[in-house]
């Protein structure tokens, strides 16, 4: 049976982003949330709808699409893709209402973040290796423009590094879907008709040599998803696009298009890998203990709000990566919640640096010779603080937030197989607390500095669109049982095959 | 009506009504009347009725202990679950009993500190920590007292860090965050990694932690990283950085709320798990690190020049002997020390600030002095053992057990007579100050009040404090024999009682009376010793230089950081790969072009080759070479032809 939800959530985007060539300014505004708003009711009621405990992709919805390559549109949700779409139905409607007063060319840019949103929702839902790849290649496009557009000086420079990087990624990842496909008789790309081990055994032969297509698919897919996730030590172009981006764009990226880009690699690994990521488990938990250090570390020489949040989007990547290489029922299904526990933490910092920079002319919180820029802004304006506070508190993994939860999980999950880098990790950890507290010091404590002294508070609206990212924080991190229900019976599953 | 069934959650709902006061305060204390005293004050009531009612059913099902669980992730008794509970027992209803009613004694005094600006940040503090100390004393998972533990950092945080707009304390608010952070993270890791080995993590339970071989190293990891995490929560060395600063905040409130409270929301881990930590062997190690660590700080805080500053550092020397006591002699020496020590000092504090160094002719100024100075002799004689206070409990099970080791008593009582040595020094310090006092007399009557929690009889039933033997001086049942069971009733056994006695009379009052020849005069004759060795002294007092050290380690980690960013962000994607790529994309265009020309060359040429036989044929044909030669085969051909056509 057919259910129509997920292609509404594709729907209303696109329908929203359309419309944005035709209609006014005053009025797009409201078009393009409304749009945002109708997708992210969708997948809301998606979520709630579908049955815990069930381990089977949900909700589905099948046509052929190029009968002769066997391409079907093949969409369904499960444990492993339900809280990408809870993470893409939050964070979309907030970034649109955070450029509400976009000056230049408002239009153009709410269209591009409905695209952007619909062909994340694509990504995500998408169950054929090629629909997945078409939705995937298709949100770099958005970003590109949005960057090259809207950013900073230095604009063009970082978009085109940031989709040469992407289309290298797309085409390592674009090959590996060819190897799959004629690997496999008959041909296909349906991840139904893959998983389970299929590739299991298969070889091909280039340049006279017999290749397995599991391992080679594997490296081909994950270097290519390295290039679009950061990680270390490629993601020069990601830290670039940091600082030249505008920040709701940049928070797209980091908090949408990255933990996007995570659990792509999760279903590769998971569904059409097993064999593979049985021996691979061990290099993607040092790749994670890698990203976890040395973005703390780069993190603590940062003097900006943005590079600093590039940085701690990094190692949280990191944290990512070790739960997904744990091959442990406790870790991999952390590492799903940290998804989106990251999407949202990051989506809060970013929001919240935005207007930090918005107010006083840019997000520099320290000069080169460590002396504070701004300070003082908790007496000016308490309800930012408090939101800073929170995002910060959970992005250490304080309890009552939703970091604790992934964090707990992961690390549980990570020290009973690799015991030595869950300590490392807990360096780590250490680390973000000395950063993030000696920002949260530099900014919002002590004597008011000359640019705090006029800096007003969150104003309704932006209070209306942060009020979202710091509820949903506080519920996944309060109450995290219903969703942990959903994804454990998919991580069971998956893992067995592994096993 | 509540049940047995019914009371955990309930005093849970009672804590959660604390907080949910604190929280009203933080955001609307300017608007409120009173800036919300009346709300906090509601809420610690609250506190005190749940455990009243309790305490009722307590005593009616005969010190019963309740519990409520529930898996919170995964499903309780599952491997990895991370579950929550409330915990009803003696000792954790006794601990929310007494932190309400310290933060309620510190709100009638609040005279002292209603001068704060901004009064409803410390009020927020006050009340969000006791909110936390009160749940991690009835948590009986882990989990569910780290979230007590982050609530007293962030009343700590806030009450601290109230004056936001001062540099220091801001700085000192951070600081704060950061190492409780610091203690919080290892304590949690720590629980991470035990939770991989065990279903279900309580506190309550009776089991050992010794168990397989395959668990072994986990569970051994975990209980060194919790108990770290929570030593580090006490504030010891080497965390003293702090404690040395100063500060511009009311004195008593950054003892209460920096060191005090967020050390209680710590212990009930340390003394609910003391068995497991035992049974692993953790804890006589950690015994020795609290060792050196409260020697350290003792000698810290001899060589302070400032009042305030030895007060929270003798604090911390008696927090670390309180987990010394913990790991050698048990959980009720530990806790006498430990309740009584953080009494002592919030008394010493409070009386301290209430003297007045201006002159003052008013005789109520005066004589309330007098009052002031005598709460902080009796304050100094709490913290320090004195006969009739419950610290004397703590210090006369220690001596007594280590007597069988001549060496380890040896240096127990070295580290118990500096500890008495600091705390009179203070003591006399103060006293012999010439000073008035201003103070209304509710604040002096709650360091009175704090005096009187810490003594003997409330806690021990005896007058002395358990301090002779057969407790002929026992008015009342000991609150410790509720807590810790039949341990009480063996000590009064021992038979190396009597030397003990002596010993501890002994070396308390050398200690006496060597700080009051030291510090008791006109001259300081810590001071005078400092003098000789100022370096030396300097890097005593300063913490041993732990900040300068931390400070350069992160120095480091920052130029590690930006030559990675140089490296990866500066060169790799800055040039490197941009130059490469131009480079590779120049020389290929180069090379396609040079094949390009050469293939075009070699195509020319073969072009001409097969073009210039037949040019060259016309070309003599036109020139006339050939055309005679056409002629004469075109003819023949002719010829030929017509002599076959027959024509």
């Amino acid at each position: 049976m057919n259910h129509h939800l997920i292609s509404l959530t594709l729907i209303f985007p696109l329908l929203g982003a359309l419309l944005q060539t035709v209609v006014q300014t005053p009025r797009s505004r409201w078009i393009a949330l409304a749009a945002s708003l109708a997708a992210s009711i969708c997948a809301m009621i998606l979520i709630a709808s579908m049955q815990a405990q069930n381990a089977d992709l949900q909700m589905t919805e099948s046509f052929p699409w190029v009968g002769s390559y066997a391409i079907t549109y093949d969409m369904a949700v499960d444990g492993l893709n339900a809280l990408l779409i809870v993470l893409i139905g939050i964070l979309f409607p907030v970034l649109i209402a955070s450029e509400w007063d976009q000056k230049v060319g408002v239009r153009g840019m709410q269209g591009l973040f409905l695209l952007l949103q619909a062909s994340l929702f694509g990504a995500v839902c998408a169950q054929d290796l090629f629909l997945q790849f078409f939705f995937w290649g298709l949100s770099a496009l958005p970003l590109y423009f949005l960057v090259g557009i809207w950013g900073g000086e230095q604009r063009e420079k970082a978009a085109f590094k940031a989709m040469v990087a992407g289309s290298l990624g797309d085409a390592l990842i674009f090959s590996a879907l060819i190897v799959i496909y004629y690997s496999v008789d008959p041909h296909s790309f349906s991840l139904r008709e893959l998983a389970g081990g299929k590739l299991i055994g298969k070889e091909f032969n280039f340049l006279g040599l017999e290749l397995p297509v599991s391992g080679v698919a594997f490296v081909l897919m994950s270097a290519g998803l390295s290039l679009r996730a950061p990680i270390w030590p490629l993601h020069g172009w990601f830290t670039e696009v940091s600082q030249e981006a505008p920040s709701s764009v940049f928070v797209a990226l980091c908090a949408g298009v990255v933990p996007v880009a995570l659990y792509l690699f999760v279903r590769y690994c998971y569904v059409l890998f097993p064999e593979t990521l049985n021996s691979a488990s061990k290099w993607i938990v040092g790749v994670g203990i890698l990203n976890l250090l040395m973005g703390g570390i780069c993190a603590v020489a940062q003097k900006g709000l943005r590079r600093l949040l590039a940085f701690i989007c990094l190692s949280e990547v990191g944290l990512v990566l070790m739960g997904i290489g744990s091959l442990n029922p406790v870790g991999v299904v952390g590492a799903i919640y940290q998804q989106l526990i990251l999407g949202l933490g990051l989506a809060g910092f970013g929001l919240f640096s935005g207007i930090i920079a918005e107010r006083t002319g840019n997000a520099w919180f320290m000069n080169e010779g460590r002396e504070r820029v701004l300070g003082g802004i908790v007496t000016r304006a308490p309800v930012v603080s408090v939101v800073a506070g929170l995002v910060v508190a959970s992005l250490l993994g304080f309890p009552g937030l939703g970091g604790f939860v992934g964090h707990a999980l992961i690390i549980i999950g990570s020290y009973s197989i690799h015991p030595l880098t869950v300590l490392i990790s807990g360096g780590a950890l250490l680390l973000a607390s000395y950063y993030l507290f000696t920002m949260y010091r530099f900014i919002f404590l002590g004597e008011v500095s000359q640019k705090s002294e006029s800096f007003q508070d969150l104003t309704l609206r932006e209070r209306a669109y942060m009020f979202p990212v710091v509820l949903s924080l506080l519920f996944f991190g309060l109450y995290p049982k219903p969703l942990i229900e959903l994804i454990r019976p998919t991580v069971l599953t998956v893992l067995s095959t592994v096993k | 009506m509540i049940n047995q069934q019914g009371s955990p959650t309930f005093l849970l709902l009672c804590i959660f009504i604390a907080l949910a006061c604190s929280l009203i305060v933080s955001s609307l204390g300017k608007r409120l009347p009173g800036r919300g005293t009346w709300l906090i004050w509601t809420g610690i009531i609250t506190l005190l009725v749940g455990v009243g009612l309790d305490s009722g059913l307590f005593l009616k099902d005969q010190f019963e202990t309740h519990v409520w669980t529930s898996g919170w992730i995964w499903s309780k008794g599952e491997l990895g679950a991370i579950t929550v509970g409330m915990l009803q027992d003696p000792i954790g209803l006794a601990m929310v009993t007494l932190v309400a009613v310290v933060s309620g004694t510190v709100l009638l005094s609040q005279s002292a500190f209603f001068k704060e600006v901004y009064l409803e940040r410390i009020l927020t503090g006050l009340g969000i920590s006791t909110a936390g100390v009160a749940l991690a004393w009835t948590s009986l998972t882990p989990w569910m007292a780290f979230v007590g533990q982050v609530l007293t950092i962030l009343g700590g945080f806030i009450s601290i860090g109230s004056r936001w707009d001062s540099g220091i304390d801001a700085k000192l608010a951070a600081q704060f965050v950061m190492q409780r952070s610091l203690g919080f993270l290892l304590a949690f890791l720590g629980t991470c990694v035990l939770a991989t080995s065990r279903p279900v993590l309580v506190l309550n339970s009776e089991q050992l932690w010794v168990t397989q071989m395959d668990v072994i190293h986990s569970t051994w990891v975990g209980a060194v990283l919790l108990v770290l995490g929570l030593f580090v929560q006490l504030q010891p060395f080497p965390f003293l950085g702090l404690l040395v600063s100063k500060s511009e905040g009311y004195l008593p409130l950054r003892i209460l709320m920096g060191q005090v409270l967020p050390a209680w929301a710590s212990f009930p881990l340390l003394i609910r798990l003391e068995p497991q930590f035992q049974s692993l062997g953790v804890f006589p190690y950690f015994g020795w690190v609290a060792f050196i660590s409260s020697i350290l700080t003792v000698f810290s805080g001899l060589f302070q020049k400032d009042w305030d500053l030895m007060i929270g550092i003798w604090l911390s020397a008696g927090y670390s002997l309180s987990v010394v006591l913990l790991a050698f002699t048990g959980p009720l020496a530990a806790m006498a020390l430990f309740i009584g020590v953080s009494l002592a000092a919030i008394s010493i504090a409070g009386s301290a600030t209430a003297l007045d160094s201006q002159a003052s002719n008013v005789v109520s100024h005066k004589k309330k002095a007098i009052w002031v100075k005598v709460a902080v002799f009796l304050g100094a004689a709490s913290g320090t053992g004195m006969a009739g206070f419950v610290t004397a409990t703590g210090f006369i099970r220690w001596i007594t057990q280590a007597l069988a080791l001549p060496i380890m008593t040896a240096l127990f009582l070295f580290s118990f007579s500096l500890f008495t040595l600091l705390g009179w020094r203070l003591a006399w310090k103060l006293i012999y100050r010439r000073s008035t006092s201003r103070a209304s007399w509710v604040s002096i009557l709650a360091s009175f009040i704090f005096i009187f929690s810490g003594l003997g009889g409330v806690w021990t039933g005896t007058a002395t404090g358990d301090l002779v033997q057969g407790s002929p001086d026992r008015f009342m049942k000991s609150l410790f024999d509720h807590f810790f069971g039949a341990t009480h009733a063996e000590f009064l056994q021992s038979e190396n009682y009597f030397s003990a006695s002596g010993l501890y009379w002994g070396v308390l009052i050398f200690s006496v009376l060597l700080a009051y020849w030291s510090s008791g005069g006109k001259e300081d004759r810590w001071l005078r010793l400092a003098s000789f060795f100022p370096k030396t002294t300097q890097f005593v007092a300063g913490g041993y230089g732990v900040d300068l050290a931390t400070a350069r380690f992160m120095e480091f980690i920052e130029w590690l950081g930006k030559a990675a960013e140089k490296l990866v962000d500066g060169k790799i994607w800055a040039d490197w790969i941009p130059r490469s790529l131009s480079f590779g994309i120049q020389a290929m265009s180069e090379a396609t072009h040079a094949v390009d020309l050469k293939v075009s060359v070699f195509l020319g040429s073969a072009l001409k080759k097969i073009v210039d036989l037949p040019a060259k044929l016309l070309q003599l044909n036109q020139t006339g070479d050939l055309r005679w030669y056409l002629f004469f085969a075109l003819s023949s051909g002719f010829a030929l032809l017509a002599h076959y056509l027959k024509l």
